[in-house]
């Protein structure tokens, strides 16, 4: 996947928007049967991505070093995990002020917002949609089939773990977690962040010892998954990455914080290590409250070396983030993940899952296992947004 | 030398050989030009012969002929043509004489269907190629068109063309992609010729006299791209009929004779022509009209209007006959798109965004005719080609002020050419012609946020080209077509070398054989991804000096019978190698510009059938094709080529079957319908098997399920068969005096569904899955008007 068709499936995105909105009725739903020959005889395989992660940025416990996360892929005939149901009871009816009994524009939502997810316009865009004020959980609202309710039913957690340091001959067990990391993800659209923001949990295999200690990039670990259930033993080695260095992009720095006025153009720059040229860039809000600061997510999305910035530097790997213009005056925390060359290729690549470029796991028999065995690493830095000169406060 | 070279040298000596038997001493020639008495217009493929000889030709696009190897004598020259009153002349022919003899023809209306010499007739006759078509501007105006009358769709109805979908009025021909085609505007090339996104083509019906398609096996004139070749021959203007500024002053040097417009559901188009001094010119313009609609009701409805889309396109062509051998031609083409659009998402974020694309060309044609022995044609051309995309995204934070993001991408290609073609009539059996082309490219490609940017090519190679080609007529039954076309890219330290050979062997009178081989190739290619559904622009990069140049071969041989008065039918079967194709790599290094192309290998093949009539009252065609096309590339860079790798597959356009059925019937004087009809096999798409959690694709590292697809392999399964008919109804009108036709049209008229993709919401259980049709039923309506 390179930068030339990211702008072109932008483009081609904008256009199908105007196509569709123009060709509405050209789309109807098929019977799911008419693929049967399609889907019939794939079964459910495992899907690994088994993870160093010595350096990161971890705002709340647990944040292991050492993360293998074993999940079932789903046929396309299930009719279990998506169900459209609040399984764990905590959709949001709207509210009904008025007491009515019926919802009334205005009135709030809450997570009734539709199949779309999205609060309607009265009139105008976006338009209300089915479902919306309904009064009962339908697909695609907040809180029904979220990931709560779906990951407990697609990890594995009958796996038996291990990561060894091949270097140094050590082994060590991975246990499992029912919840290995917490995470948050954007729910729905609304300004105000807070709403936007939704928080989850995953189970997985984490180490509970330092199994990093003094390993250096030159370490080869290798990862061990046994399925005795599926007949499976599957391994994939990689190597430590070391975090980006964050560039003086020549705003006024003060300890760990850039300071820099709104409107300003640039962005923060970066060096990574040479092998590394796929990153994730992360930017959080962070609010005070009164249990200290909380970090709530903006947004996140890869990024890759740029290439004439990285030319300039003699080759290293040089990385940019533009400061977008929805950052309004406040403090923010940006981080960079560097990832290693194969964690990179599977993160950002348009190969099948099952190529073996794009996957370095095998099983016993040599066949390719859908995900990765990866390293990543992360920096941080705060930066906060200054109004301009001369606005108003 | 190397035997490579040792080789060419050969194919040299063959190609000059013949012309040690062109002695004729004592012999005459005749030359001159042909046009239609009441227009001016060239007069192409007609007939002119000495009655009661075997001594003929026929006249070219530019209504050209030549007749020589004639012995002294007299002679009683016929130039003969459908539609037009013959034309005798009494002529002597000295020893070494070297005469010229214009003529000029009136039309004359054809009675019954006898028609004893038609320009088809003359084309059967006389063109060697194989793979060659001719669009008439009355067969591309009479075809039920999606709106308005287009070329490229009606090219996309022939067999072994092909549409990637209704949206899509690019040619995919045997199996090549729209890149591999090479677009000529009286002369100049034309790098992306779409408008709204590839709806439709930026060639206006009414500009056009003649359209030649050669799908392949094109002769060594030609180079630059390795599938087909299409020339667009402009129409010159009427020059005879100037009634603006006649008997004034001012009409000795411009004056207009007619206009012609169209106001349909898309656009409103004008064309005006008239004479020039010693010449002519013609001027078309065409312009969509719905934005102007659009402004007005956003100013009587008092709202701002947040959004604009429009396309024109202009064309000029003006010619000045200096003297009767030389001529001066200017066309120029303007064509540009334009789609913005302002969203305040609320008060306080806004969206711009700005997007404009199109193509300018400028040319500028000396023809000089000094005898009848050559005809020589210099062109001096500049193309250019832009894509320009700026968003900007800004927010207003009431403390603080206004910020912005910005993202721009540019795309600009500018090609100046000159070249040069000198065409020998060496003897009645014997045409070399010999050319030259300097081409210079500039190329840029740039793509920027906030100021940085993210990418940045600029390239500005040459390409020089030779080439010889010798068209010779061995026997009353054989002729054939040799040459040799020799490229130098600057990117590249190697020549390139491109033979081309055809044949053409009478087995009777009626029916012919061809065939043709060539090798060909590219040093341009556009970087749209295979899998593209929906073709909106063209990103065009020069090969660079790492990769290798796309290449093939077109080996083609075919039957061609004359079936009667403008009825004929060909077979053909075609099989084209592709030594190297390129590919996006998907695995590619981001940072590294090196390795964002791979390269491969391909094959396509088919057998071809058309039965044509363009004679009578009902004319159209019936084509059927039947191909294969696969590719093969490494994408993982393993050094294997497999098949379970998805790394052997069809192209997402390639249809195995493919059948067109095109009719006009002219019911009476003022009425005629249209029907077109359309089958084809569904388009190849990769199925869908099952869905994972993974953290790849666009998803985070703080979010790490993201619903992906497991695909099954690529391109393996395929869409519901393809069929659309359309029909159309054109009647002659008068409305205030002024000559007019008005058309109703009907677009897929059994509305049947046609899908173009499928898309999944995995996010159920069981999945759902839903199918984006392709054109629903349209009607739309359209009046023609004449002055």
């Amino acid at each position: 996947m390179n930068f030339n068709n990211i702008i072109r499936a932008a483009l081609i995105f904008i256009v199908a928007i105007v196509i569709s909105g123009i060709l509405y009725d050209c789309e109807r739903e098929l019977e799911l049967v008419k693929f049967i020959d399609d889907y019939r005889s794939y079964k459910p395989e495992v899907r690994i991505e088994a993870i160093l992660a010595p350096i990161q940025i971890c705002d709340a416990e647990p944040c292991y070093q050492v993360i293998v996360r074993v999940d079932n892929s789903i046929t396309i005939d299930d009719t279990t995990i998506f169900n459209g149901r609040d399984d764990n009871g905590n959709w949001r009816s709207y509210t009904d002020e008025n007491g009515n009994g019926r919802y009334d524009f205005g009135e709030p939502l809450n997570d009734d917002l539709g199949r779309d997810g999205i609060a309607g316009q009265k009139d105008g865009f976006p338009a209300r949609d089915k479902g919306e004020g309904n009064g009962k959980p339908d697909y695609g609202e907040p809180n029904v089939d979220e990931y709560d309710e779906i990951l407990p039913l697609i990890h594995d957690s009958t796996a038996i773990v291990s990561l060894t340091n091949l270097n140094q001959q050590k082994t060590y067990p991975l246990v499992w977690k029912n919840i290995a990391a917490n995470f948050q993800y954007l729910g729905r659209i609304s300004d105000d962040k807070k709403e936007n923001v939704y928080f989850s949990a995953y189970g997985g295999y984490v180490a509970t010892a330092n199994v990093i200690g003094l390993a250096d990039t030159n370490d080869v670990f290798e990862f061990c998954v046994e399925l005795p259930g599926r007949n499976l033993t599957v391994k994939g080695q990689t190597q430590l990455i070391p975090p980006a260095d964050i560039l003086n992009p020549g705003f006024p720095r003060v300890q760990d914080t850039l300071y820099i006025p709104y409107g300003a153009p640039g962005g923060i720059m970066w060096r990574s290590d040479p092998r590394s040229n796929v990153y994730n860039v992360r930017v959080d809000t962070v609010v005070s409250t009164s249990s200290g600061l909380e970090h709530l997510l903006v947004y996140e999305h890869p990024n890759f070396a740029n290439r004439d910035l990285t030319a300039a530097n003699g080759g290293i790997p040089v990385g940019f983030e533009p400061l977008t213009a929805e950052l309004v005056p406040g403090l923010y925390r940006f981080i960079v993940t560097t990832l290693d060359e194969n964690y990179g290729r599977y993160y950002f690549t348009s190969l099948p899952l099952k190529d073996p470029k794009n996957s370095n796991l095998r099983d016993q028999d040599g066949n390719v296992i859908i995900g990765i065995a990866g390293a990543m690493a992360a920096t941080a830095i705060y930066f906060r947004i200054l109004p301009n000169a001369g606005a108003k406060r | 030398m190397t035997v490579k070279h040792r080789k060419y040298k050969a194919l040299l000596f063959f190609l000059l050989a013949p012309l040690l038997l062109i002695a004729q001493p004592g012999r005459g020639r005749l030359s001159g030009y042909l046009h239609d008495a009441t227009t001016g217009e060239p007069l192409m493929y007609a007939n002119v012969v000495l009655v009661g000889t075997d001594f003929g030709a026929a006249s070219s696009v530019q209504g050209f002929y030549v007749i020589s190897g004639i012995p002294p004598g007299s002679y009683t020259i016929r130039i003969m043509m459908v539609g037009y009153k013959s034309v005798e002349r009494k002529i002597g022919v000295d020893p070494k004489s070297d005469q010229r003899f214009d003529f000029e023809l009136n039309i004359e209306p054809v009675l019954g269907e006898e028609v004893t010499v038609t320009a088809e007739r003359t084309r059967f006759k006389e063109q060697v190629e194989i793979s060659r078509t001719s669009l008439s501007f009355r067969e591309i105006k009479s075809a039920p068109a999606f709106i308005e009358s287009d070329l490229f769709r009606s090219l996309q109805l022939l067999p072994g063309v092909q549409a990637q979908n209704d949206f899509s009025s690019a040619l995919i021909v045997r199996g090549g992609s729209p890149d591999e085609n090479l677009i000529l505007l009286d002369g100049t090339e034309v790098y992306n010729p779409y408008h709204i996104g590839g709806v439709f083509s930026t060639f206006n019906a009414d500009a056009i006299s003649d359209a030649e398609f050669l799908a392949g096996g094109y002769p060594a004139e030609f180079g630059g791209r390795i599938s087909s070749v299409l020339k667009i021959t402009s129409k010159e203007g009427d020059s005879k009929n100037g009634r603006l500024t006649k008997n004034t002053r001012l009409g000795e040097y411009w004056d207009v004779s007619r206009g012609r417009g169209e106001i349909s559901a898309l656009s409103s188009r004008l064309m005006l022509e008239g004479p020039a001094y010693k010449g002519g010119w013609m001027f078309s313009a065409r312009r969509t009209y719905f934005d102007q609609l659009a402004k007005t009701y956003y100013l009587i409805k008092g709202d701002d209007q947040n959004w604009q889309y429009y396309f024109y396109d202009t064309q000029l062509k003006i010619y000045s006959d200096i003297n009767p051998k030389n001529r001066l031609t200017f066309s120029s083409y303007a064509g540009r798109d334009r789609l913005a659009f302002l969203i305040n998402t609320n008060l306080t974020n806004q969206i711009d965004f700005d997007w404009d694309w199109g193509n300018y060309t400028n040319s500028l044609v000396w023809r000089w005719v000094p005898n009848s022995k050559f005809y020589s044609e210099t062109f001096l051309t500049c193309s250019n080609y832009g894509f320009d995309v700026d968003l900007t995204i800004s927010k207003t934070d009431s403390i603080a002020g206004t910020a912005a993001t910005n993202a721009l991408v540019k795309n600009n290609l500018t090609d100046w050419t000159i070249k040069h073609k000198l065409t020998w009539f060496v003897s009645r059996n014997h045409t070399v012609a010999f050319g030259l082309a300097v081409k210079s490219l500039a190329l840029e490609f740039e793509q920027e946020i906030n100021a940085i940017p993210y990418f940045d090519l600029k390239e500005s190679p040459l390409i020089t080209s030779v080439f010889l080609q010798d068209k010779w007529q061995i026997s009353p039954l054989l002729t054939i077509q040799f040459g040799l076309r020799t490229t130098k890219y600057e990117l590249h330290e190697r020549l390139y070398f491109e033979p081309r050979a055809g044949f053409k062997y009478n087995l009777t009178e009626n029916l012919l054989l061809k065939g043709s081989w060539g090798r060909y190739y590219q040093f341009l290619f556009t970087t749209n991804d295979d899998d593209e559904i929906l073709r909106i622009v063209d990103f065009w990069e020069p090969v660079t000096k790492s990769l290798k140049a796309p290449n093939n071969q077109h080996f083609i041989v075919g039957l061609e019978r004359w079936l009667g008065a403008g009825f004929t039918g060909t077979v053909e079967a075609y099989y084209k190698p592709y030594a190297t194709i390129l590919a996006n790599n998907p695995a590619n290094n981001p940072a590294d510009e090196s390795d964002d192309f791979i390269t491969g290998q391909g094959v396509a093949w088919g057998l071809e059938f058309l039965l044509k009539k363009t004679a009578g009252k009902f004319t159209g065609w019936l084509g059927y094709s039947y191909s294969f096309v696969e590719k093969r590339i490494d994408f993982n860079g393993d050094g294997k080529i497999e098949r379970a790798r998805d790394e052997i597959y069809h192209p997402n356009y390639y249809r195995p079957h493919s059948g067109n059925f095109v009719l006009t019937y002219q019911i009476n004087a003022k009425n005629a319908i249209s029907l077109t009809w359309s089958l084809s096999s569904g388009q190849p798409y990769t199925p869908v098997i099952g869905k994972v959690y993974t953290q790849s694709g666009y998803g985070g590292l703080e979010n790490p399920y993201s619903l992906s697809t497991i695909y099954g392999r690529k391109n393996s399964a395929q869409y519901p068969a393809y069929y659309r008919g359309d029909i159309g109804w054109l009647m002659d009108i008068q409305p205030f005096g002024i000559n007019g036709k008005f058309k109703v049209q009907i677009i897929n008229f059994t509305n049947h569904f046609n899908a173009l993709f499928y898309s999944w919401d995995h996010k159920h259980s069981p999945s759902r899955v839903y199918a984006t049709g392709m054109f629903p039923i349209i009607p739309t309506v359209g009046v023609e008007f004449e002055f």
